[in-house]
């Protein structure tokens, strides 16, 4: 479904993703882990081309988006949840969802419709008037899970969905993510929190310096001492 | 009594040109962050081309229409053509409209000349309306009614419509926009078609009282500077707000002191952004 092949990214002169390739099938959560600064959320900017790859190629659903601005891309089908939340602070929640909301492929089940969306997260049925910007960070967080979803993605870009979640929190993002991939929703999860990803991934990757230098199982990269005390620090 | 009513409803109806002004320079540089020097131009050629139509057919709504749908179109395609190649050089961007400014103000001498022409007056509204032993001119009092008018359309607009929703969460964070799916350049290109338009409308509005002629875009676009920077960039409420402080206090100072009329201008402003450097109700 998403089928990224040997993309190199540059920041101006800073080049940032040096020779990326992975794949992610419908239905499967793909996990990337690595330190702060190793290209991860790079990676998923590559793939929405907010910064687009200078070199290699992004197919999505056999289509070659490398060049393709982001708009036509998320709107072919892919839902954002991008670092630090990024929610519209000067709309209200109701807006935040309205704006986003997009009719799904015909051959989608159930789609996400406002009520729907609402019905999983209730704590924002009851805010839907509030200004997005006096939520408390995780229903932020459920905000920009929700925005994604009206949007009606097949594939689920996450950038750190867990970042400054309260334990709690990130257990019901977990019951979230497992329960969207049992819908047949493909997940692209870019992730610090080792123990979350090992929980919820079909497949890991571990990046080091714009490059990909472990890909595996959860229990591969579980049983691999090395590599977790190498890149992840643990 | 009289003097602080009559320069009251004066201030109002320059308020109101300056607030058609301000609007669309606010939400082009909220939006897209551009520093739109060419505001003038759009203006002074709304009020052009308004007086042009409107010797060739008569009708004050027919020029009206004419120009503000031409300026729509070539703010359209400035925005499409130069502005959207120059996207987030915001330096370049705005050199490029003080450009065109000039190019603008040289193609418009050539064609109507040096001498101030005035949009000639709908005949419906000469004439003037009597209260309280004021004498007051109609044309005056409908100008302030129209501005208040387009005010709350714009606010009705933004804060109660999807598509001013999109614009103002353009505003917070236009890449994210964007990852929504949204066709944020044709966004771009219809709000600087707006802004284009409703500078223009000031033009044809404005141009019975203040006539067009060499310097009135420069003039124009000063002000309504001035009103963004005090009312706070990227706000309606604050274009508004603004508009209302300068066209009052530029009209009462112009009564008091007329010797020292920018004087009194920028005083307000200077004072407003000590006080609060985002200006009224500034987000940036």
């Amino acid at each position: 479904m998403l089928d990224v092949a040997d993309v190199h990214t540059y920041y101006g002169e800073g080049y940032v993703l040096q020779g990326v390739s992975l794949t992610v099938e419908p239905a499967s959560i793909v996990a990337v882990l690595g330190r702060n600064g190793v290209g991860k959320t790079t990676l998923i900017r590559t793939v929405i081309a907010f910064t687009p790859a200078r070199r290699g190629r992004v197919m999505f659903e056999d289509r070659d988006i490398t060049r393709w601005p982001s708009y036509r891309i998320a709107k072919a089908g892919m839902g954002l949840v991008p670092q630090g939340r990024r929610i519209f602070p000067s709309l209200s929640v109701r807006e935040n969802l309205e704006i986003a909301q997009r009719a799904a492929a015909t051959d989608i089940a159930e789609p996400w419709s406002l009520g729907r969306v609402l019905d999983l997260f209730p704590a924002l049925a009851e805010r839907l008037r509030n200004g997005a910007g006096t939520l408390s960070g995780g229903e932020q967080q459920m905000l920009t899970v929700a925005r994604a979803l009206v949007g009606n993605p097949r594939l689920l870009l996450m950038d750190e969905p867990t970042e400054g979640l309260s334990p709690h929190i990130v257990a019901e993002m977990k019951k979230l993510v497992v329960g969207l991939r049992a819908r047949g929703m493909a997940i692209l999860l870019v992730e610090q929190n080792l123990a979350f990803a090992l929980d919820v991934a079909d497949r890991v990757h571990v990046m080091d310096k714009g490059k990909i230098v472990f890909g595996g199982t959860p229990a591969e990269l579980d049983a691999d001492e090395t590599i977790k005390k190498t890149y992840l620090g643990v | 009594m009289t003097f602080w009513i009559i320069n009251t409803l004066n201030g109002l109806s320059l308020a109101m040109i300056l607030f058609l002004l301000a609007a669309g320079l606010t939400l082009i540089f909220g939006l897209m962050h551009i520093i739109n020097m060419a505001h003038g131009s759009f203006y002074l050629l709304g009020g052009y081309i308004a007086i042009t139509a409107i010797r060739l057919t008569g009708g004050f709504i027919f020029g009206a229409i004419v120009a503000v749908i031409a300026i729509a179109v070539i703010g359209a395609i400035i925005q499409r053509l130069f502005l959207a190649r120059l996207y987030k050089q915001e330096m370049r961007q705005a050199l490029l409209t003080l450009g065109l400014l000039f190019i603008v103000a040289d193609i418009a001498f050539f064609t109507w000349g040096g001498d101030p022409l005035l949009v000639p007056q709908p005949p419906l509204l000469q004439g003037a309306v009597h209260f309280w032993g004021i004498v007051y001119p109609l044309y005056r009092v409908f100008l302030i009614g129209c501005g208040l008018v387009i005010a709350f359309c714009l606010w009705a607009f933004l804060e109660r419509t999807t598509l001013g929703a999109i614009v103002r969460a353009g505003m917070d964070d236009e890449e994210m926009v964007r990852g929504l799916g949204i066709n944020v350049p044709l966004v771009f290109t219809g709000i600087f078609a707006l802004g284009a338009a409703l500078a223009a409308l000031g033009g044809v509005l404005g141009g019975p009282l203040l006539g067009m002629f060499p310097g009135a875009d420069f003039e124009v676009v000063l002000l309504a500077f001035v009103v963004v920077t005090v009312g706070g960039l990227g706000s309606i409420r604050g274009a508004f707000l603004g508009s209302l402080l300068v066209g009052l206090v530029d009209n009462f100072g112009n009564a008091w002191f007329p010797q020292l009329s920018l004087f009194t201008i920028f005083v307000p402003m200077v004072i407003v952004l000590a006080l609060k450097p985002t200006g009224l109700m500034g987000r940036v």
